[in-house]
């Protein structure tokens, strides 16, 4: 009758954790579902960012800037092929000026400068088939320092990071790069 | 023996009440989780801020410069029309009774420009005045706003920085 007794009192006390265990997982689910909906229901317009509309307007306007001897901001980089005093200062004073706090307040996240695309792969063998492949360089000026996702890399490499980037063609070869990066 | 068999088939009846019961809580827990995720609205207004800003800076400047009549006073009556913007909002929470949204331009001369400028050379809006009050606000139950700017030029070379301030309150819906 004893044994019986204790017996039962085992089985009752094994139910009574179970029921604790269920309803604490069943108040922690309950929990990070509703604090979750913060964090997942506020959908953010960087995380589908691919190009700065205000950005590449200021671009397209930054290079259709004339000089005081009238010569615009693209055919100055047309010919010089980097950026100059004026046109490397005026720059920073819109892109960083305008842009440095948005992304993350970080100087070095605002790039300008040129790009140029190559035709040979990394391993040296020729991109003209796959341009994908093909290795762009940039290079470096003295107003916004060296491209800060490297001087080197393929297009895929090249966009691998979440940042913005316009682009506007020179010639063939060379583009002028604005790179956002952050946000 | 009979007194023992009765017992077990007691408390068997005690274990399946109580299973019953757990079940239901169980069930309960699941139905509140997943209604309280699902049930609550994607909160898409950031993105609404952005478009209404890429929206108003398309509106006024393409391929580098200002588009023609925009520092005009019949761009300013006609703005929303002009730029094919409209604030209509569903009629619930009393929202046709009074505007969710604001957005505003104001044109400033950029070598002049300075963060803390005041008097733009032009200025246009439209949408509910009073949502910019809100702004300086931190926490949940605020409308979303966005400022962002934007250099241009206009025909005649002459530079200009765009302020443009665009305000979505929606919050009846979202902040809850």
């Amino acid at each position: 009758m004893k044994q019986n007794k204790r017996g039962q009192i085992g089985e009752t006390m094994t139910w009574i954790i179970a029921t604790i265990i269920i309803i604490v997982v069943l108040t922690i689910s309950i929990f990070i579902a509703s604090f979750s909906v913060e964090k997942f229901k506020r959908i953010q317009g960087s995380y589908f960012q691919t190009a700065d509309v205000l950005a590449s307007k200021s671009l397209y306007s930054y290079l259709s800037t004339p000089d005081s001897s009238g010569k615009k901001v693209h055919t100055q980089i047309e010919e010089e092929g980097n950026l100059n005093e004026f046109n490397g200062n005026f720059g920073l004073q819109i892109f960083r000026g305008l842009y440095q706090e948005e992304y993350l307040g970080n100087p070095s996240n605002v790039w300008l400068g040129i790009v140029t695309e190559t035709e040979e792969k990394v391993n040296g063998e020729n991109c003209e088939n796959e341009p994908q492949f093909c290795i762009l360089e940039s290079a470096e000026n003295v107003f916004f320092g060296q491209r800060p996702l490297g001087s080197r890399g393929t297009r895929l490499s090249y966009h691998s990071i979440p940042y913005t980037s316009e682009s506007v063609q020179i010639d063939n070869k060379r583009n002028i790069e604005l790179n956002l990066i952050g946000k | 023996m009979i007194k023992q068999k009765m017992n077990k088939k007691a408390a068997d009846k005690i274990i399946s009440v109580y299973w019953f019961a757990i079940l239901f809580i169980v069930a309960a827990g699941i139905f509140y989780m997943v209604s309280s995720f699902y049930g609550k609205p994607y909160d898409i207004r950031q993105i609404e801020v952005g478009l209404l800003s890429d929206k108003a800076a398309d509106c006024v400047s393409y391929a580098g410069f200002l588009r023609e009549g925009v520092l005009t006073q019949g761009f300013k009556d006609s703005f929303l029309e002009t730029c094919g913007i409209t604030f209509g909002t569903e009629d619930s929470y009393g929202w046709t009774d009074e505007s969710e949204y604001f957005l505003q331009l104001n044109f400033y001369d950029f070598d002049s420009y300075q963060e803390a400028s005041q008097n733009s050379l032009f200025e246009v809006s439209a949408g509910n005045q009073r949502l910019q009050d809100f702004c300086n606000l931190k926490g949940k139950g605020f409308p979303v706003c966005l400022e962002r700017k934007f250099y241009t030029l206009d025909k005649d070379g002459k530079k200009y920085i765009v302020k443009i301030n665009s305000i979505v309150k929606k919050i009846e819906k979202n902040s809850q």
